[in-house]
């Protein structure tokens, strides 16, 4: 009796001693999964991504082969959705880009009925039709954490990016978020295969108000080609500001009136 | 000389069981050849007026130099202009009695959207009085009305009087977006589509068509993104004044190759930067020459075993009827004939009764080949859209080529049969028991 008591207490202690790393280390998998979780939610409020309808103007200038265009928009974000009107130049005026959730359609007044189109397609140069809207990364992908790196000085944590469903812009992304500032600071496109397609570089010189606070706000995006450097698009965000926008206005069957 | 053969015409006759055997042979061979050649022939023109007219290949294409790989990357770069079309035009005026009709293209792709669902078109820009001109083209209607025959009057030039944006597109893209052909009989709405696509400028452009007729490509792999649009619908869609080519449609008494080399010297003559392709080159027409190989290297395998097949029944008809005439070998030698002459009559045998037997090979493939042509066998090739008429067209030169080979190669065996024996010793002849 002495003996058994002696040995059930040995294995429950081995037991105990052998299950206290793994208890932790699975306590450590779920707080990196809750912080990245948290900053991607946190990092997307200054690139667009909140529930209050929000207008900003767009200049997109993309240098592709040696030469360079430029175009403006504006844009209307209300929770999943976005509207994007092209401003300038004159021959693109009036074209409209509408995101309705992960739907995406191009539209012109001399269209009879708008085009269903993907936002991985390429918008100009660079930059792809879901990187002059797409702006909550918190619901179209799920992050994991995957090591802390300091970038341009700030101490950033590394997350990687899987697409929830094939319809978002990227399959997958390596997204930097400064720890201090929750801002992401840069991202790299991965192709199915894990290879950075292209690189893409945030500024946040704006500010909003939101919540009655005033929160940095993306200025400038710069994406650039991983193999051919010298293409590029720069997409320049002016003026945010919080708007009262209706549901309407998003609204597919309402851009063809 | 006449003597001889006279004696050789009438020792088939004496042998005619023998005769027979060895006749069979020759003639089995020579019809397997023959219509192995007419599927080839039937096979080949498909591919050549498919490739040609019905794919826009042309019989020769301009394009501008490295355009063939570079022009789906940098459209802009390597299209041709309209000052490009004019100086080729003016290159090509010299040779305007061997020219039929010259046409530009474009192609690239897109999207083409119902209004609720886009999916990926792979368009071609064409002249629709053109591509009437092509579709109904003789070459096409004998040897490719299968992929043509569906779209009776309705075409994009008779629909692009009402409809200037009218466009074709296959079957499968029609039920891919929701629709099915006849497509000119739908409602205004449910024939109207946009078509998305990247402008020459890398922008996103997108204009309106109309659905209006049905085409096949006869590629299968094509069925599923094939657009044809008129050439000002996908200039306005690409934002260009530009083509990506021009093609060249010959008048059929001309060869091909001779133009194309006397283009292409006038191009480097003039230091023009444009490259010239006939259609037969893998540059612009891989899938012609890759079905055109793989036919060749099966027609030669089957070449090799009909000729092997025949050449070994020749050889042993040969072999068994010359042991049967050792003897006569013998008295032949013994009043003086010498072992050449001996040879000789025995390859006149060989050579006349090919001759008899070539004439009834050309009753009986002409004869096979109508047969299977009248029972319309459908089969469905590789790589090809739909089923296509299982045809045998033998030619005259296919038979001239098959006669000539088979002439030769009984020649040769009943040379080669009985030169042995015609140089044994006549006693040795005379006592041969055939054993």
């Amino acid at each position: 009796m002495k003996y058994l008591f002696l040995i059930i207490t040995t294995s429950l202690f081995c037991t105990l001693i052998g299950l206290a790393p793994s208890a932790s280390a699975a306590d450590a998998k779920a707080g990196d999964a809750k912080l990245a979780s948290e900053l991607l939610n946190a990092s997307d409020i200054s690139r667009g991504g909140i529930k209050t309808g929000l207008e900003w103007n767009i200049q997109l200038q993309t240098v592709e082969d040696g030469s360079t265009s430029d175009r403006q928009f504006t844009v209307g974000a209300l929770g999943d959705d976005a509207l994007v009107k092209a401003l300038a130049p004159a021959k693109y005026k009036g074209e409209i880009y509408l995101f309705n959730n992960h739907n995406m359609w191009f539209f012109k007044p001399s269209l009879k009925k708008p085009v269903a189109i993907s936002s991985r397609q390429k918008l100009s140069g660079q930059a792809a039709n879901g990187d002059i809207a797409s702006t909550n990364y918190f619901r179209d992908y799920n992050p994991s954490l995957e090591k802390y790196e300091v970038f341009n000085g700030e101490k950033c944590a590394v997350l990687l990016l899987k697409a929830k469903s094939n319809s978002v812009t990227y399959d997958q992304i390596r997204y930097w978020i400064s720890l201090d500032k929750k801002l992401a600071l840069q991202a790299e496109f991965l192709t199915l295969q894990g290879q950075p397609f292209k690189r893409a570089n945030f500024e946040y010189g704006n500010k909003v108000t939101f919540n009655g606070s005033a929160v940095p706000f993306v200025s400038k995006m710069t994406i650039v080609d991983a193999k051919f450097k010298d293409n590029k698009s720069v997409i320049t965000y002016e003026t945010p500001k919080l708007k009262n926008l209706t549901k309407s206005v998003f609204n597919i069957n309402n851009l063809s009136r | 000389m006449i003597l001889f053969w006279k004696i050789a015409a009438k020792n088939i006759l004496r042998n005619s069981r023998r005769s027979l055997a060895t006749g069979s042979a020759i003639t089995a061979g020579f019809v397997g050849l023959t219509l192995l050649g007419g599927y080839i022939n039937s096979v080949h023109n498909s591919l050549k007026a498919n490739t040609i007219y019905i794919n826009h290949v042309g019989h020769l294409s301009v394009y501008r130099r490295d355009a063939t790989e570079q022009f789906y990357i940098r459209p802009q770069k390597f299209q041709l202009t309209p000052d490009d079309l004019m100086k080729i035009n003016q290159v090509l005026e010299p040779y305007r009695n061997q020219i039929e009709l010259t046409s530009t293209y474009i192609s690239g792709m897109g999207l083409i959207s119902n209004g609720t669902k886009s999916i990926p078109f792979f368009a071609t820009g064409v002249d629709p009085e053109t591509e009437r001109k092509l579709r109904s083209h003789p070459f096409v209607l004998y040897w490719a009305r299968d992929w043509v025959k569906n779209e009776g009057n309705v075409n994009l030039k008779s629909e692009g009087a009402k409809y200037p944006d009218s466009v074709s597109i296959t079957a499968r893209m029609g039920e891919l977006i929701g629709q099915d052909p006849p497509f000119n009989l739908l409602s205004d709405e449910k024939r109207s589509v946009q078509l998305a696509a990247r402008s020459y400028a890398g922008e996103l452009n997108a204009v309106n068509a109309t659905l209006s007729v049905e085409h096949t490509t006869g590629v299968d792999l094509a069925e599923d993104t094939s657009l044809i649009a008129p050439l000002k619908l996908l200039q306005e869609l690409f934002d260009t004044d530009g083509v990506q080519y021009l093609a060249i449609y010959m008048l059929p008494e001309f060869p091909v190759h001779d133009l194309l080399k006397r283009i292409q010297n006038d191009f480097e003559t003039k230091k023009l930067n444009y490259q010239i392709f006939s259609f037969d080159d893998e540059a612009v027409s891989q899938i012609y020459v890759g079905t055109m190989s793989f036919l060749f290297t099966m027609a030669g395998f089957f070449i090799f075993l009909i000729c092997g097949a025949v050449s070994l029944s020749i050889i042993n008809a040969m072999t068994m009827g010359i042991l049967e005439r050792v003897k006569e070998i013998g008295t032949l030698r013994a009043i003086g004939y010498e072992s050449s002459i001996v040879s000789k009559l025995f390859v006149r045998e060989a050579v006349i009764l090919t001759g008899f037997c070539l004439i009834a090979g050309v009753i009986v493939a002409e004869s096979i080949a109508f047969v299977v042509n009248s029972l319309n066998i459908r089969f469905e090739p590789p790589a090809m859209a739909g089923d296509a008429q299982f045809s045998l067209t033998p030619t005259p030169q296919i038979y001239f080529v098959a006669a000539a080979a088979m002439l030769l190669l009984s020649a040769v065996t009943a040379f080669l049969a009985v030169r042995r024996k015609s140089k044994i010793k006549v006693i040795d002849l005379l006592t041969d028991t055939g054993a």
